[in-house]
């Protein structure tokens, strides 16, 4: 099957700076892909390309048939649902859509059948009329997420969509992604909230440094960077004394976040090493408040990205 | 795709009734005070700009002109083959402040031997020349000369209007510039709250271009601007009597030429500022400050050679030229055709500038 987004090869630059270096990443139709990574690392170039707001340096993209050379063309096809409620306050909701949509160039008859049914998808036809500065968190979203759609995209951007969101208007846009994509639109989430993406999404992409450092459905990713490995934590009282650094560090432990807080990554196989570790080393049982073991997960590596710009 | 742009900044302009009072109850009003208050302007020391004819060659007379000629605080302008038709043209077109014929001997008070060739706006330049003369005459032979003046209008048709008609007719242009400026820096605002919500992400993302946004609001700016100048050239008529029924098409060129150039002027700040509250700001200060050089507040002849120099390059200055020249100069549509070209051409100018602005700083 033919990709709805695909990205071969792109690169980027900022004068001398590569903010993408050679990166490639594709969606198929119905598919929710995650894209991820720290601050800087080239996310926000990635769209901004998207969009054709930034001319790449290399590489091919297409959306659908259609080259990145033709840009009118290719963003007929690409919706983009921003992080900020991206709608005139003083219209409502269909208005804010019929201007949108005559921007997009639908008009007519086509421009309202549409308006139809974007406001049917995101469940939104009772409230079409109230304006939106008099809508609840979670009708904004979902007239936002309507705006984007109405040109009838085959590929759906959405821009850090719940943050600072609560809770109620989170599950409604959740909700609203997964409609769409069993809708076939092909989806690109991009996005911090790392559970919403291992609940959410099919693949993901890690970008570091402007790089692709690996992609694949969460699961795979995960097995593929720590294998059978599972993550032990043990979160202390409070901080160490040197002495039982010492000890920590003997058994593989490693800090993790905070001085409280260790970790160290084993064969599945191997998790006795805690039994052991309290049994004949640590003396000082008091100061152990906890101990986890568990599947790293997506925040696991994403910490360690965070910090070394690698892999583990 | 425009009237898409237009719809938006429609609604928001008639749903927030603050603004709309802004935009079309204020302008008259405020045009009415400045009209009042600044058609009595009086008194200072100004540097004029004089233009000089001699039709006569009485010794005392000519040693006047040759006096008045040296006077480093006078910009005259003097040619010996100059008439007092060339004098009354020089200042109708706004070429000097005020003009000066002397046509007989000064030792003579009857019949007149100065005649002071005025433009009506500008009565303390008349004032100010006339004291002047009086002052070298004083020097040069003791002599004093209250009695030597007869002042004549440069301007047609000034039979029929006295001199607070012509200041009137000064301030139609000097108001709705003002006025048009400061709503074009509101509506232009728009484009400061998209790009700070998303909303020219989300518009970008689609097949829609820079120009074609700035289009549509360059469209609505201009079309609000000229209702609001055209209705301070009602009150104008209404009620101080200023005669615009003849001249309709050509002052709606006038209105709809200072509203192109405000709509241009306001989306260039726009596309130079990066928030709401300093675009305000800015907005605020060029406005006055053009307003100011420009000749909206004070006439620009009160003010020094350099600082005219500079006015010439702000929106104010050129619908000022255009209102004044067809209301109290009697200019024609082809005698105003610079003005024309800076009005319209600037408007377009401003508009594409503020488009290449606006385009590289979304892709930032």
């Amino acid at each position: 099957m033919k990709p709805v987004l695909n990205i071969q090869n792109l690169t980027v630059s900022y004068g001398q700076h590569v903010v993408l270096d050679a990166v490639d990443l594709a969606i198929n139709t119905g598919e929710i892909v995650g894209l991820i990574g720290p601050n800087g690392a080239g996310k926000s170039s990635l769209i901004k390309t998207l969009c054709g707001r930034i001319k790449p340096d290399d590489g091919h993209m297409n959306v659908g048939d259609v080259h990145l050379k033709h840009g009118r063309a290719r963003r007929h096809l690409m919706g983009m649902v921003p992080q900020d409620i991206a709608l005139y306050p003083h219209m409502t909701g269909r208005e804010n859509l019929a201007a949108f949509g005559r921007m997009a160039n639908v008009t007519g008859r086509e421009l309202r059948d549409t308006i139809d049914k974007s406001l049917r998808a995101v469940g939104m036809t009772d409230k079409q009329n109230v304006r939106v500065g008099a809508m609840s968190g979670g009708m904004k979203r979902r007239i936002n997420v309507a705006a984007a759609i109405l040109h009838a995209p085959k590929l759906l951007i959405f821009d850090e969509p719940t943050t600072g969101v609560d809770i109620p208007a989170r599950d409604t846009v959740h909700r609203l992604i997964k409609s769409l994509a069993e809708r076939g639109l092909a989806i690109l989430l991009v996005t911090h909230e790392l559970e919403q993406v291992e609940s959410l999404c099919d693949k993901i992409c890690l970008l570091a440094e402007g790089k692709n450092l690996i992609s694949g459905p969460p699961p795979d990713v995960l097995w593929q960077v720590y294998g059978p490995s599972r993550q032990t934590v043990i979160r202390l009282a409070r901080s160490p004394e040197p002495e039982f650094i010492k000890a920590l560090s003997g058994h593989g432990f490693e800090q993790a976040e905070l001085p409280t807080v260790w970790q160290t990554f084993r064969n599945v196989k191997d998790v006795g090493i805690i039994s052991r570790f309290l049994a004949s080393t640590c003396t000082d049982k008091a100061i152990i408040r906890e101990v986890l073991v568990r599947q790293p997960s997506l925040s696991t590596l994403m910490h360690h990205v965070e910090h070394t710009g690698e892999l583990p | 795709m425009i009237g898409s742009v237009f719809q938006v900044m429609w609604l928001r302009l008639w749903r927030d009734r603050g603004a709309l009072i802004l935009a079309f109850v204020l302008p008259g009003f405020i045009f009415a005070i400045f009209a009042a208050i600044f058609s009595n302007a009086s008194g200072g020391q100004l540097y004029l700009r004089v233009s000089m004819s001699l039709e006569t060659d009485v010794p005392a007379s000519v040693e006047l002109a040759k006096t008045l000629q040296a006077d480093d605080s006078l910009s005259l302008s003097f040619e010996a083959d100059w008439s007092e038709s060339d004098i009354r043209e020089r200042v109708r077109l706004g070429q000097d402040d005020v003009g000066l014929t002397i046509v007989g001997d000064i030792a003579q008070p009857t019949p007149p031997p100065i005649r002071v060739i005025k433009d009506s706006s500008r009565d303390i330049a008349v004032s100010v020349l006339k004291g002047h003369i009086q002052q070298v005459m004083a020097n040069q032979a003791g002599q004093t000369a209250t009695a030597m003046f007869e002042d004549i209008s440069a301007l047609p048709g000034a039979a029929n209007h006295g001199p607070d008609d012509r200041s009137v007719i000064y301030y139609v242009g000097a108001t709705s510039i003002l006025f048009l400026l400061f709503s074009a820096m509101q509506g232009a605002s728009l484009s400061l709250e998209e790009r700070h919500n998303s909303i020219s992400d989300r518009i970008l993302a689609g097949p829609v271009g820079t120009l074609k946004i700035l289009g549509g609001k360059f469209a609505f700016l201009t079309l609000i601007g000229t209702v609001q100048a055209a209705l301070i050239v009602v009150v104008a008529w209404l009620f101080f009597d200023v005669p615009v029924l003849n001249k309709l098409p050509a002052l709606g060129l006038a209105c709809l030429g200072a509203a192109s150039l405000s709509a241009g002027s306001a989306l260039l700040v726009a596309s130079l500022t990066d928030s709401l509250a300093q675009m305000n700001t800015v907005a605020t200060f060029t406005v006055l400050l053009a307003s100011a050089m420009g000749g909206s507040m004070v006439p620009r002849f009160m003010m020094p050679d350099w600082l005219q120099a500079i006015g010439m390059f702000t929106p104010n200055y050129w619908a000022i030229e255009a209102f004044y020249g067809l209301l109290a100069r009697g200019q024609s549509v082809a005698d105003l055709l610079p003005v024309w070209s800076v009005l319209f051409c600037g408007g377009a100018a401003t508009l594409i500038l503020a488009t290449i602005i606006s385009h590289r700083m979304m892709r930032l």
